[in-house]
């Protein structure tokens, strides 16, 4: 009895690892394309024959020198991350207040204001880039650190995000901290805003992957070499070498790298997130 | 009960405050950092914003004197590039006061419409269409596809007549894609091949028009801009060599 | 009690709770309600060409919209597109996230690679599916011996952009999927063990309703982010591809009309009866909720 159910848990655990495993593979695919390209010649790059995956003359890791040298990547580092770290202050900070509002507070007026968040989802994005950048060059804020911030300084999607989150904790947190005589402002504080921590740090990551990939919007407002971001500097790249893929590739993976060794810090806390919560509550 | 309820809060309020004087100096910011940091970090926040922004809002330069885009330029002539020096040294403008925007990190194809399908010619679009650029220059075809939109100016329309009237030998022509504001081709451009664009900084092959926006807020500086390039040549492009000619005669 | 007079703690409420949303109202009123009562005016115009300025036309726009064939064709894409990738791309990113919401082996690398297509380059994906699909050379035909024009048939076209999307939108939604399933307190399942539960049992009673407000957090976001769907076609599917018409979006349309012929009045006009039906769709979806979500 005891020996089959402790088959059919390693079976079941083989399957799981198969099922990711071939998960993982397909998610990988052009991340890997990425770098194999990246140390390619072009003529490999451009070539369609599927089976030439990986580089038939020589492993070219000089491509990311070259890129490296050509570009001012630690400028571009900077202010990708000023721009990163703006959008995820402004938006967990407006957010996190909005959605405790919507999900906890009785006020008038509040269905009306919390379908102006949902509408506002609902436009394609394309149509704030004009009047936005307009904004922006009557401000006189063209090419500067709070031009690029501008359009991320509040977040509908955010503010949907944390009433969600509030929503979903327990009544009765609240109803003893108000015996207990607490304000409205310290119910937040100090009771329910601690336990939006994984919510909190799921609109950090989103914040930030949106903040790093949108090219758009820093393409118009920051022409300077001097004050765009990775990927909007990449993207000139694209222009100016033209059709080298491996120097596009290679650029795109020296972008990608602090990324995602933000996303394992930020991971670090998801995994911390349940130690707590789930020995608290 | 409003005036029971502030008295309440008043005296939590007194309490409170009793309460963090009690405190030993270390255990008092400990305290006031574990209950208020919420406050504290929230109007550090918006203290260092609202500071940067007036400070970044006070001294930025808000206006153009004149800003103009060259899309898929061969040669470097963006700010502070020889030509922009060449063009503030004539012009005398004060670049302190007002700018002078020279954009030619633009990449883009409006001949064939994957050419703008990318993030340059949103950028384009936005910049010509809020006023932000007063002026572009491409190469003819290019210029030709372009103002099929309607965001060029009609050199037809009033405004432009002493324009239309100086350069009527070097116009360029794009049909609208809109039929309703005119079936035939209108002028959209001038023909600035034989400029010094060309000739001293040879910012593209073959040809090259000029044509102003249609949301321009310089006009004027758009105008001196055309006649400083043209350097008083008024009448039909001089064509240099014949290898030039039959490619643009290809290229129509 | 008394209805239309508040208590003064209730008065306190309703203070703080207009304090806590007025920094996001007024950035969303300046930032995107302007812009978006200005693309609501502007589909009353025609849009001037030229250096004329715009001329009012009433709902002149609005009718040349309703009675071409291309919009409702590129509404039927719209619809088409959504049906593949929000169902396939949550049920996928759920399975995923249950899988490695348990301590397992490799949990942080799975979760590392499953969020690397949100941060690779947009162009580098292109490439890739491109090359994939590609009817002569691509990986796809190669592999399975077949000669399909994946990407490039106006009949099949749509389903393999649609899975591209999905590919795309697994890492969103596992992420919050993951932060979802953090908030459940581990004590329940704790209780269900005890009791017996089995897994799947415990999966359909505590992790289903509990979940379920995220779920429809899910639902809600990638329904209107797919009806929006723009970058994804602006990316694959080229000017030339005979199967454009059968594939592009409306906000493929509205790009087309209000950037490329610059003719906005009418770009604009698509716009709003996108966010007509977008809204129409969400007022169900909302009444749905109250009967489905779990509340405590």
């Amino acid at each position: 009895m005891i020996e089959s159910a402790h088959t059919r848990d390693r079976i079941r655990r083989v399957l799981k690892h198969v099922f990711l495993i071939i998960m993982a593979f397909i998610m990988i695919v052009p991340f890997a394309w990425m770098i194999l390209t990246a140390l390619k010649t072009n003529q490999e790059a451009i070539s369609v024959n599927p089976f030439y995956i990986f580089p038939q003359n020589g492993w070219h890791w000089d491509n990311f020198a070259t890129v490296w040298k050509s570009y001012n990547f630690i400028i571009l580092y900077k202010n990708t991350l000023l721009l990163i770290f703006f959008r995820v202050v402004c938006a967990v900070l407006t957010a996190t207040m909005a959605g405790y509002a919507f999900g906890r507070l009785k006020f008038r007026g509040k269905s009306i204001l919390f379908a102006l968040v949902l509408i506002q989802m609902m436009v394609p994005a394309q149509i704030f880039i004009i009047p936005q950048f307009l904004m922006v060059s009557k401000l006189g804020m063209l090419n500067t650190t709070f031009g690029l911030v501008f359009p991320g300084l509040v977040t509908a999607f955010g503010t949907y995000l944390l009433k969600i989150g509030y929503e979903g904790l327990p009544k009765e947190l609240e109803e003893a901290a108000a015996i207990d005589g607490c304000s409205v402002f310290q119910r937040f504080s100090r009771i329910l805003m601690p336990l939006t921590k994984s919510s909190m740090v799921s609109l950090g990551i989103f914040t930030a992957v949106f903040a790093f990939k949108d090219l758009m919007w820093p393409m118009i407002v920051c022409t300077n070499a001097d004050t765009t971001t990775l990927s909007a500097g990449l993207a000139k790249m694209q222009g100016q070498y033209g059709n080298d893929y491996p120097a596009m590739m290679a650029a795109a993976t020296l972008a990608v790298v602090p990324m995602v060794i933000i996303y394992v810090i930020f991971q670090k806390q998801f995994v911390e997130g349940i130690a707590t919560s789930g020995g608290k509550l | 009960m409003g005036e029971k309820d502030r008295k309440k809060r008043e005296e939590r309020r007194r309490e409170e405050l009793a309460k963090i004087a009690s405190l030993g100096k270390k255990q008092r910011l400990q305290y006031i950092w574990d209950y208020y940091w919420p406050w504290i970090v929230g109007i550090g926040f918006a203290l260092v914003f609202g500071i940067w922004f007036i400070w970044h809002s006070a001294t930025a330069i808000r206006e153009n004197w004149f800003s103009m885009v060259f899309p898929n330029a061969m040669t470097r002539v963006g700010n502070h590039s020889k030509l922009w020096e060449d063009y503030v040294a004539f012009t005398g403008f004060d670049t302190s006061r007002k700018n002078v925007l020279f954009e030619d990190e633009l990449y883009f194809d409006p001949t064939s419409s994957a050419g703008m399908n990318n993030a340059y010619y949103q950028t384009f679009v936005a910049m010509i269409e809020t006023g932000q650029a007063d002026a572009v220059c491409m190469r003819r075809e290019e210029i030709e596809a372009l103002g099929k939109s309607g965001r060029l100016l009609d050199l037809s329309s009033e405004p432009c007549r002493e324009l239309f009237d100086r350069y009527q030998d070097r116009l360029v022509y794009s049909i609208p894609y809109d039929e309703t504001y005119s079936a035939d081709p209108v002028p959209v451009g001038v023909d600035v091949s034989d400029s010094i664009l060309m000739t001293d900084y040879h910012i593209y092959e073959n040809s090259c028009v000029y044509s102003i926006g249609a949301y321009t807020r310089n006009f004027d500086a758009a105008c001196q801009f055309l006649d400083w390039i043209l350097k008083g040549k008024t009448g039909p492009v001089e064509k240099k060599t014949a290898g030039a000619e039959a490619e643009t005669e290809e290229t129509d | 009690m008394n209805k239309k007079r508040m208590s003064p703690k209730e008065k306190n409420e309703e203070r703080w709770a207009w304090l806590f949303v007025a920094p996001t109202m007024i950035g969303l009123i300046i930032l995107n309600f302007y812009p978006i009562f200005q693309t609501i005016y502007q589909s009353f115009f025609k849009t001037g060409d030229f250096g004329k300025g715009n001329i009012f036309v009433g709902v002149a726009n609005y009718q040349t919209v309703t009675q071409t064939a291309e919009t409702w064709q590129s509404f039927w894409n719209t619809i088409k597109y959504a049906i593949i990738e929000v169902p396939l791309g949550i049920i996928i990113a759920l399975i995923l996230a249950v899988l490695l919401n348990k301590k397992c082996a490799g949990r942080s690398v799975y979760r590392t690679i499953f969020f690397l297509p949100m941060v690779c380059a947009p162009a580098a994906v292109a490439m890739v599916w491109k090359w994939m699909y590609n009817t002569q050379f691509g990986l796809l035909n190669n592999v399975f011996n077949t000669n399909i024009a994946w990407i490039s048939d106006p009949k099949i076209a749509w389903i393999f952009v649609g899975i591209i999307g999905v590919w795309s939108i697994i890492g969103y939604n596992m992420v919050l999927f993951i932060g979802g399933l953090q908030d459940i307190p581990g004590d329940f399942y704790e209780a269900a063990r005890i009791d017996g539960a089995s897994e799947f049992r415990q999966f359909l009673s505590i992790t289903v309703p509990l979940l379920s407000p995220t779920t429809f957090f899910i639902v809600q976001t990638r329904i209107i982010g797919a009806l929006t769907i723009f970058d994804l076609m602006f990316m694959v599917m080229d000017k030339t591809n005979v199967a454009l018409p059968k594939v592009q979006s409306v906000v493929y349309l509205f790009y087309d009309y209000a950037f490329i012929k610059g003719n906005k009045g009418y770009g604009a006009t698509l716009v709003v009866l996108l966010l007509i039906f977008i809204m129409i769709l969400t007022v169900i979806l909302q009444r749905v909720e109250k009967k489905v979500v779990y509340h405590n």
